[in-house]
């Protein structure tokens, strides 16, 4: 019982968490089996038959239920008419025990061999028969007797839809985020199917939580990946969730199109042809920053005060590069942890250093924290933050206290940029709210990837990645094409709280 | 008048009544059947040796242990099996247990106070007061800490906080384990004392016969779970096995 | 540097402090109680400041009202903890490290609900104690306002308990039935019920803490665990676990040891020396250093 217990707060713990790994034959397979053998093997992985596969008029017969499973078809089974059925994507045969006619797509067909059941009491069926009716290749090796069966990977046909999946979280630290993705993206589908699709064909979203957790965001992937199969997928949107991921996108050779900002998802660290970045990266940010407090603040003798995880580090690193360039010396680094309440000290001892600008490397919250002890103990300099400085869930938290804050910000609702406005206006009357970065990031993929479909003609995931590489397309976010990097856009503003809304300094580039 | 009419209506008051009391441990008969009495006044002994029954006899009128089907003990007339410990200890009944068991980390004197909840708020403090007359000792050590006392002391704390209580029946598992001798001497010297003053009811288990029968009234002797005698004090005192038992030299 | 600075983060540390004192307290009172240590203890913070913000911000029921009926939850949760987390473990033989283990448990539960019902982002808490930016100026100090009322809760707090278990005869019973269970029911003191009490107090004074400490910690996972649940705990430990005054100067001694390291070594090197300096204490006196409860062995 008192592991029952501890059994049942684990379960609880998980449920949540753990979503599923789909167990499914293979959909593009290798079968190969030999005469009266009952050891086959499936993409390689070796499987016992409980039926040897035999010859009956030059005809060889396997039992019904293992070819289906191997080539990942569903299988069905009528006591009453002996009938048995295949069904693989839009293919479906039916065979009757004794009889030599089938149904293939609802056409009459006659086979040279009926299916039938044996002494031992296995239903056994004409494996030619069933896997050419099903679009895949046999061959016959006459030496080793051994039937090899290859089954193509189904390829979605240009009249179904087109399906695109959304890793996103909805749930766990980043959860508004995952609203903004969706928000984005889906809208630009659905402006796209209302105008008529891509080349006739409507686009399929289906969007997973992936809680901002690498894991679950893996699980996620290959869902898209295995049974979905879809065209391209958006997000993740969190850096640590895309590192876990982007591999298998490249294995499987699909575009993965992320909003993640991460320096080290630059195409120059993990070589991946099949990763893209919808949005300005954090180095580019910072260096944009850093050019601003220098050369429109004059400033001389910056602070910094910096959160301790990979975000804000690495944006310490760049920022420590950018004022070097300078010749500029930073003269007070102050660390706080995240989840620290009380920065008495670290503001203290940054007044003290004679700061002539504060510089802000936190996420949202510690952002707050040092905001309301900066206004406490009147640290009277200019406070340019990172991107977590530029967003509501940063202004909610502070109060009055961020009013006069400038940052960096990768999305601005407040411009007035006629395309910005009109996706601005699009997405409050869609969703009854204002969209925030990350939504025009994604909003802008859906319409980059209809333009790399068009281009390439196809919806081969393959031909999409090379098309996605050289097609232009002018956004919410301007002029979108894919850089040495594989980023699609270096567009950041800065911008300076009022207490309402973030008024655009300048918009760069 | 006086002393026969007085005797008549002491026997008439029966403070507790044991009928059919059966406890087992795993399997195993702890107390087999067990009947017996106490009246209101009466000091009675259960004597036998280790492993007879006679903590678990005291632990099974205390609520701590579980009957089996059939078992009764009626205090002041009242059916108390079922009852849980607290509310036998309301009822009336203390236990002082074996190893003393006083709270270490709270003083004497809140040792005392938690003992009184089923006296009236405005009588405690004199309830408390007639322990620290009793034991002297503890009266110069009110405000320190239990855990800190010596073992004798100890035990005076665990047989006070019996008395600060109020209840009319006692029960005192083995006051002499693991006291020097003159220690021992000096609270069952109280104990006379209290027996002698208040005609307070007492249940008491203590191998050391020697000790114990001259405070009692009645005994009885457990053995292997059972009553194998029982009788007044001066009847059973001759009684050879007893004699060898408790009170063989050498 | 100057004494205003020394002041300023002498009043920094020692509000920080306090909230971990307070969260401290909250452990001590079961430990008082029961002897038990509930892993789970932050949680109450956390949920009595989600509770308060649903009532008050979301569904506008008004301060009071909100109050009271967050800590009453808060209570009734404690009640339940009892009986569906202390007694089937009681039951079954568990004992002291598996109701450790089971409250752990319970506390990554929580936060993954929270997580799950609220989503991640910290929300702002309303202002029901003066605005976040509202300051104090005494001469070149300034404080804000907010941190008055946590000086005034967790003195009226730690007065309150301190009352409640050393002078009070229900405190005595608390503390007879942590010592000794058994012993406590036979001198008749009701143990389910103290039990049952224990929790709902103890789960209700991390609760009104939880509501304190919001416009600090935001309406946010923070509250939930991390660190101040960690230094919570250890403001317990340098109160021997029994002392709530003891407790209370714990927190206030780590607050402080935080905010000075970082003033006069590193902000980089905040956490390490404060950890650092716990652990010697409790090597060097494992019953606490504030702890004048009980003395010698």
């Amino acid at each position: 019982m008192k592991k029952a217990l501890v059994m049942l707060m684990v379960v609880a713990l998980f449920a949540g968490v753990l979503g599923f790994t789909p167990v499914r034959a293979a959909e593009g397979a290798i079968v190969q089996i030999t005469i009266g053998s009952t050891k086959a093997t499936i993409n390689s992985k070796a499987v016992v038959l409980d039926q040897p596969p035999l010859i009956e008029s030059g005809r060889t017969l396997v039992p019904f239920r293992f070819i289906g499973e191997a080539i990942g078809a569903q299988i069905g089974w009528n006591p009453a008419k002996k009938s048995v059925s295949y069904v693989l994507g839009n293919k479906n045969i039916v065979l009757t025990i004794g009889s030599v006619t089938a149904i293939v797509n609802g056409v009459k067909t006659t086979l040279d061999v009926a299916p039938k059941i044996l002494p031992t009491g296995r239903t056994v069926v004409p494996i030619r028969f069933i896997s050419e009716s099903i679009g895949a290749k046999v061959d016959w090796n006459a030496t080793t007797r051994m039937v090899t069966v290859t089954v193509a990977a189904a390829k979605p046909s240009w009249s179904t839809p087109i399906k695109i999946v959304l890793s996103a979280p909805f749930t766990g630290s980043g959860s508004i985020l995952g609203t903004y993705c969706k928000g984005g993206a889906q809208l630009a589908v659905d402006e796209i199917n209302a105008a008529g699709g891509v080349n006739g064909a409507k686009l399929d979203l289906i969007t997973y939580d992936d809680q901002a957790n690498a894991s679950t965001a893996a699980t996620v992937v290959r869902r898209a990946l295995d049974s979905d199969k879809a065209v391209a997928i958006f997000g993740p949107n969190m850096s640590a969730a895309v590192l876990g991921v982007h591999a298998l996108a490249q294995q499987a050779k699909v575009p993965m199109l992320v909003g993640a900002t991460s320096p080290s998802l630059r195409y120059d660290t993990t070589h991946n042809d099949y990763l893209f970045r919808l949005r300005a990266d954090d180095g580019v940010k910072v260096a944009q920053q850093v050019k601003y407090i220098v050369e429109i603040l004059k400033a001389k003798k910056p602070g910094i005060i910096l959160g301790s995880d990979d975000y804000c580090t690495s944006a310490l690193a760049v920022a420590k590069q950018a004022f070097e360039k300078y010749g500029i010396k930073i003269v007070d680094i102050e660390s706080m942890k995240e989840g620290d309440k009380d920065v008495t000290a670290q503001v203290t001892k940054l007044k003290n250093a004679g700061i002539d600008v504060l510089v802000g490397l936190t996420h949202e919250p510690e952002a707050a924290v040092v905001m309301l002890k900066v206004r406490q103990l009147k640290l009277a300099v200019p406070i340019v933050g990172f991107s977590a400085w530029g967003v509501p869930a940063f202004t909610d938290l502070a109060g009055d206290a961020a009013i006069g804050v400038i940052s960096v910000q990768g999305f601005n609702p407040a411009d007035t940029d006629p395309t910005v406005k009109k996706f601005v206006d699009a997405y409050k009357a869609k969703w009854g709210m204002e969209p925030s970065d990350p939504a025009q990031c994604y909003y802008d993929g859906v319409y980059l990837l209809k333009k790399a479909i068009e281009t390439a003609g196809s919806t081969d995931p393959v031909k999409i990645d090379e098309a996605l590489k050289t097609v232009e397309y002018t956004g919410v976010q301007g002029l979108m094409k894919c850089d040495a990097l594989h980023n699609f856009t270096n567009i950041c503003y800065i911008s300076q709280f009022n207490g309402k809304t973030w008024k655009v300094i300048s918009k760069i580039p | 008048m006086p002393i026969l009419e007085t005797k008549m209506s002491e026997k008439t008051e029966e403070l507790l009544r044991i009928k059919n009391l059966t406890v087992m441990y795993n399997g195993i008969t702890a107390l087999r059947s067990i009947s017996m009495t106490v009246d209101k006044g009466e000091v009675v002994s259960v004597l036998g040796p280790n492993g007879a029954g006679k903590t678990t006899l005291l632990r099974a009128i205390s609520g701590l242990v579980k009957l089996e089907v059939g078992s009764s003990i009626l205090f002041s007339g009242k059916e108390i099996v079922g009852y849980q410990p607290y509310k036998i200890a309301c009822e009336g009944i203390a236990h002082v247990p074996e190893g003393r068991q006083v709270f270490p980390a709270m003083s004497v004197n809140e040792n005392l106070e938690v003992a009184t909840t089923r006296v009236s708020r405005g009588l405690r403090k004199g309830r408390i007061d007639s322990v620290y007359q009793l034991f002297s000792e503890l009266a110069g050590r009110k405000n320190q800490q239990a855990g800190s006392l010596s073992g004798g002391e100890q035990q005076m704390l665990a047989i006070g906080r019996a008395i600060a209580s109020g209840s009319e029946l006692i029960l005192i598992d083995e006051p002499s384990m693991g006291l020097a001798p003159i220690i021992v001497q000096r609270i069952f010297r109280t104990l006379k004392e209290i027996v002698k003053e208040t005609r307070l009811t007492l249940l008491l288990v203590e191998q050391n016969a020697k000790l114990s029968l001259p405070l009692s009234d009645r005994i009885y002797v457990l053995s292997q779970g059972s009553i194998a005698m029982e009788g007044p004090v001066a009847e059973i005192h001759d009684n050879q096995m007893i004699q060898d038992m408790y009170f063989a030299k050498g | 540097m100057v004494l205003s600075d020394l002041l300023q983060n002498i009043i920094g540390g020692v509000t920080v402090g306090a909230t971990y004192g307070l969260i401290g307290l909250g452990v001590v009172f079961l430990w008082q109680s029961i002897e038990r240590i509930n892993f789970a203890n932050i949680s109450s913070a956390m949920l009595a400041a989600y509770l308060f913000y649903t009532f008050y911000t979301q569904l506008h029921l008004g301060f009071l009202v909100a109050f009271v009926v967050s800590i009453a939850i808060i209570a009734a949760y404690g009640l339940a903890l009892r009986h569906l987390v202390l007694e089937p473990i009681n039951r079954h033989g568990g004992d002291k490290l598996e109701f450790v283990v089971a409250t752990l448990m319970l506390c990554t539960f929580w936060l993954s609900v929270v997580k799950v019902l609220y989503g991640g982002i910290a929300k702002p808490f309303p202002p029901v104690f003066g605005e976040a930016t509202s300051f104090v100026q005494i001469g070149s100090i300034s404080i804000p306002s907010v941190y008055f009322w946590i000086f005034f809760v967790v003195l009226v707090l730690v007065l309150v308990l301190y009352v409640l278990l050393q002078r009070t005869m229900i405190g005595k019973m608390f503390r007879a039935t942590a010592q000794n269970k058994e012993m406590a029911s036979l001198v008749g003191i009701n143990v389910g019920m103290t039990t049952s009490l224990a929790f709902m107090l103890s789960t209700s004074i991390v609760g009104i803490a939880g509501i304190l400490l919001a416009p600090i910690y935001f309406v946010s996972l923070d509250l939930g665990g991390g660190p101040i649940g960690v230094k919570g705990f250890a403001a317990a430990v340098m109160g021997g676990l029994i002392d709530p005054l003891g407790t209370i100067l714990g927190g206030l001694s780590i607050g402080l040891i935080e905010n000075f390291s970082t003033l006069f070594i590193s902000s980089a090197y905040k956490d390490v020396i404060s950890f650092v300096v716990l652990v010697v204490v409790l090597v060097w006196k494992p019953r606490g250093i504030f702890n004048w409860t009980t003395k010698g062995d």
